[in-house]
């Protein structure tokens, strides 16, 4: 397939989940350089290639609304990639136990997951960090502090949640973008030194 | 086809915007896309009529654009924005933005870049 030949972007996946209210939306908006979007998926359960009538009325259809954002960034010259540009595409998602058979899609080669978190509602992200855990997929854990309000610390979080020692917990201000670009570094970098470790073990 | 009337509907529904794509549910060719692929519409782009939506998502693409976002600016479900840009592919009107191979997400040169550039930003 043709191309430009001179200039590609990468493209670099990464999921915002949480619990209902935790600021997924609001997080995805302060880190976009756009204004966030709306996506909506349907998402069927079943396989696909089911051709009879009882087939098809075995299938379950879902619709489920994303946050949608993107950070376009210059990768620096030279970097063995072959690229220019990278996009962070961020995707703030639904609550996983109801949607749990179409994570996997969505997770797909995302590069880590940035689990929001409200302390009113700490139960809300067992879900998502035990699905991140599983899939061995790096992510971090962010608590929302809304209007500066500062119920638990983040060793407090992290016990609580019962996280490995290595899953970094930090505060964050969702509203704010410095504050949730300071949560994607803090990915990045937890990713990079996973990635870096596996590699050289093995 | 009256387009009109379909970007006048406010919602999803289940009907309308399959009918864009002549109902499928699928694209013919799939390219390898996802909902995060890059695509970027070719220079000097010739004037062919095409439909409306066609025309949308060459619009959005003049810069390297996402699947996801051209689903959420158009505010059609991913599955039809995939069918749409699989079409334009094959009409060589968009092109990948991505040239070169797709990293792991789990590479550590990849991931050290993304790093750096973040922390550059």
């Amino acid at each position: 397939m043709p191309s430009y030949g001179t200039d590609s972007t990468l493209p670099a996946k990464i999921i915002i989940a949480g619990g209902f209210g935790a600021g997924k939306t609001t997080f995805v908006g302060a880190a976009s350089e756009i204004r966030p979007l709306r996506t909506e998926e349907q998402l069927t359960a079943a396989s696909r290639n089911i051709d009879s009538l009882h087939g098809l009325a075995a299938k379950s259809t879902t619709t489920v609304a994303m946050d949608f954002g993107r950070l376009t960034l210059p990768l620096a010259a030279g970097n063995g990639l072959g690229a220019q540009h990278v996009q962070l595409l961020m995707f703030g998602t639904p609550g996983q136990q109801r949607f749990g058979f179409m994570w996997d899609g969505l997770t797909h080669r995302a590069v880590g997951a940035c689990v929001l978190v409200d302390t009113r509602r700490l139960p809300d992200a067992f879900a998502p960090v035990e699905y991140f855990e599983r899939r061995t997929m790096p992510f971090v854990v962010a608590v929302n502090r809304f209007d500066g309000m500062r119920t638990h610390d983040t060793g407090d979080v992290h016990a609580a949640l019962d996280l490995e020692p290595w899953v970094p917990v930090m505060d964050c201000d969702a509203r704010e973008r410095p504050s949730a670009r300071k949560v994607l570094i803090q990915l990045l970098r937890h990713a990079c030194d996973r990635a870096e470790a596996s590699f050289l073990t093995r | 086809m009256d387009d009109g009337a379909a970007r006048s509907d406010e919602g999803l529904g289940a009907v309308r915007p399959y009918a864009l794509v002549q109902g499928r549910v699928e694209p013919d060719q799939n390219y390898g896309l996802d909902r995060s692929s890059l695509v970027q519409t070719v220079r000097n782009r010739p004037t062919v009529a095409l439909a409306h939506h066609y025309n949308q998502v060459l619009d959005l693409c003049e810069e390297p654009c996402s699947v996801a976002e051209i689903a959420g600016r158009l505010r059609r479900p991913v599955n039809v924005a995939t069918i749409w840009v699989s079409d334009l592919l094959a009409e060589r009107l968009l092109l990948p933005a991505t040239t070169g191979p797709l990293p792991d997400p789990d590479n550590p040169i990849f991931l050290r870049q993304v790093l750096d550039a973040l922390i550059r930003y």
